[in-house]
This record gives structure tokens, C-alpha cells and sequence, in this order.
């Protein structure tokens, strides 16, 4: 039996919308790690009675601090495949299983779920968020010379060799993109999947603005001077 | 000698003591401050030799000289700074880290209170 360990960052999550997506990870998704990004709120008292593990950093970081946390936490409890999984409820547990089944069978070191692959998908992203999509796709492109049908998007999941290979220094959004940039100075496979996400008016309010996109491309371009 | 070269080489004077006795400058730093100190007291006591330095240079006046080498300096003092900056973060990060992993729990579930087991070797 593989160790499968989810990565669920977190900062100042409705405690609800996180039970439940704990609730649905649960059964298909292993061992459940969520980390607490420096939320002001205590979020560790609402998953009291759930079997996950809270790792809780003192200050906000960033979300893709908080994906490094959780991936190298996941690998010291010996995690053969990882997980990253937004807890705003946006995306669907049954499509880790799907993402997990690709990578155990060894055909891909990181399987990312895209929601341009069907056209069903596509049609629930609101239009300005898909215009900034595509763009986002070709400023991927420019860093990271791969060339996706979507960007930014929180489902993935890593075996050991992928997880191991990639750390995160980009604190920020901007991670998104490094992880791809790594996949590719890494040589490690990686294929789409995919993926169906919910916008709810949650997790539209806790999802990146679009105002941060020029936030992610400045944070880009620094970490490529500044290395 | 007229009031506003008192005061520059009052700032100047000031800086440089700063610098080379109160904060703890590489070796390589404090030679430098203290040129630059001397350097920059002789050219508020003659500043006409700016000029002529200017003039070497393809440049008008020495007062716009020193704007050009002023605004260098800044640049490279921010740039400087900033990189500083991103280092303090990132080590600030790894701290915050290794914090976060050492105080890791497993909640509810069927181990009430346990703990992760010891981590293994990555």
C-alpha cells in the first residue's frame, strides 16, 4: 500500500468550507496534511476530531511556503506520492484518485489537473478569469518553456522522485509557475488531467484575484534576477 | 568657509566615525568609507574641482557629476538592499519551517494526541 500524502494549504479558511474538504479528501486521498499558513483564526480546534496532520506556521508565508512545508514534511514521514489540494472547496476528491491512479502506474512523475481539457470545465470558469488564463499559460511559457492548457491551477500530484527533486522558494503565487520550471530543469515527466473545479463564491473571494496577476509576473521576474 | 560646507562636512564627518567605529563593517568597507569621507570633504572645501573632473568626463557641471554618481550609488545601494532582503526572507522561511515540521500533530483520528513518527532520512 503507497504512502499518499495531500498537502492542503490554508490561510484564514472558513472552518466549515475546510471540514469539509478534509471530509471529502478523507477517503481517497490518504493522509491528509493541513497547514496552516499563519491564520489568524484557530482553525486547529474546528479539525480537532479529524485523523489529519496540522502543521501551523507562526506567520503567514505564503501558500506556496506553505506547499513546501507540507511536501517536506510529507517526505519525512516517508510519502511515496504527494498531493497538493486547495481547501476552498474548488476542487473535486474524486479527481485526486484519478491524478493518483496516473502517476502510481508509473507513466508520469507529476500528473497537474488542467480545466481546459473539457469543454464542460472550461464553461464554469468565469470569462475574465479565462482570459487571464491563457495569458497566464504564455507567461509559463516564457519561464518554463512548458507549454500547458492551464496555469495556476492547485490540483497535482508528485511521486517521491518529483516531490523530492522540486523545493519551492517562490513564497508567494508565483509558485505555481517555479514548480513547472523545476519539472523541466529536473527533466521529470509530467502530463495533464482533467480536472473539474467548482467557482463558488467562496472560493472565488479566497482565489487569486485577478489584480494579482501583475503581482505573480513582478514576482517572476525578480526571482529570475535575484537568484 | 560658508554654512552649508559646515554642515556637509558635519554629515560627512558624522557618517564616516559611524561607519567605521559604531557598526561592524567588513574590512574591505571601512578603507573605503574613509576615502570616501576624505574624498568627500575635499570636494565641499574646493568644489570648482568637480567641475573640472566634469569636464574630463564629457559633463557640464560638477554639480550635475555628482547628481549622475549620486544616483548611481543609490541604485546600487537598493539593489543592494533588496537582495539582502530576499535572503532575510528566505531564512526567515526555513526558520518558520522547521518550526512548523517540529511541532507537527496528528489530530482526532485513531491515535488521540499521537504524534507523526520520527522523521525519516530525505
Amino acid at each position: 500500500m503507497p504512502a499518499i500524502f495531500t498537502i492542503v494549504p490554508v490561510f484564514n479558511e472558513d472552518p466549515e468550507v475546510l471540514v469539509q474538504t478534509v471530509r471529502g479528501l478523507l477517503p481517497v486521498a490518504g493522509q491528509v496534511v493541513v497547514v496552516d499558513d499563519g491564520s489568524t483564526q484557530d482553525l486547529r480546534e474546528a479539525l480537532r476530531t479529524y485523523p489529519v496532520f496540522y502543521l501551523r506556521h507562526s506567520i503567514n508565508l505564503g501558500q506556496g511556503a506553505a506547499l513546501q512545508t507540507g511536501t517536506t514534511f510529507a517526505l519525512q514521514q516517508g510519502a511515496d506520492f504527494v498531493v497538493h489540494f486547495d481547501a476552498d472547496g474548488q476542487h473535486q476528491p474524486a479527481d485526486v484518485a484519478i491524478l493518483l491512479e496516473e502517476v502510481a502506474q508509473g507513466g508520469t512523475d507529476v500528473a497537474l489537473g488542467s480545466r481546459f481539457l473539457r469543454k464542460a470545465d472550461a464553461r464554469k470558469i468565469p470569462l475574465l478569469r479565462q482570459v487571464l488564463l491563457q495569458a497566464a499559460r504564455f507567461v509559463n511559457f516564457l519561464f518554463t518553456g512548458l507549454w500547458l492548457t492551464d496555469a495556476h491551477q492547485g490540483l497535482r500530484v508528485l511521486n517521491r522522485k518529483a516531490a523530492s527533486l522540486i523545493t519551492l522558494s517562490e513564497n508567494r503565487q508565483a509558485h505555481a509557475t517555479e514548480l513547472l520550471a523545476q519539472v523541466r530543469r529536473r527533466k521529470l515527466r509530467y502530463r495533464e488531467f482533467p480536472v473539474t473545479v467548482e467557482y463558488t463564491a467562496y472560493s472565488r473571494s479566497k482565489g487569486q484575484s485577478s489584480g494579482q496577476s501583475l503581482g505573480i509576473l513582478v514576482d517572476l521576474v525578480l526571482n529570475k534576477i535575484f537568484r | 568657509m560658508n554654512v552649508i560646507q559646515i554642515i556637509l562636512i558635519m554629515g560627512l564627518v558624522g557618517l564616516g566615525l559611524l561607519v567605521t567605529a559604531r557598526l561592524q563593517t567588513s574590512f574591505v568597507m571601512k578603507p573605503l568609507m574613509v576615502l570616501f569621507t576624505v574624498v568627500g570633504i575635499y570636494f565641499v572645501l574646493y568644489p570648482d574641482r568637480t567641475t573640472q573632473i566634469a569636464h574630463w568626463l564629457g559633463v557640464d557641471r560638477g554639480a550635475d557629476l555628482m547628481f549622475y554618481l549620486f544616483m548611481l550609488l543609490v541604485s546600487f545601494l537598493l539593489t543592494h538592499l533588496y537582495a539582502r532582503q530576499r535572503e532575510l526572507k528566505a531564512q526567515l522561511t526555513q526558520l518558520y519551517r522547521e518550526d512548523a515540521l517540529r511541532r507537527a500533530e496528528q489530530l482526532g483520528g485513531p491515535e488521540p494526541g499521537g504524534t507523526p513518527k520520527p522523521p525519516e532520512e530525505i
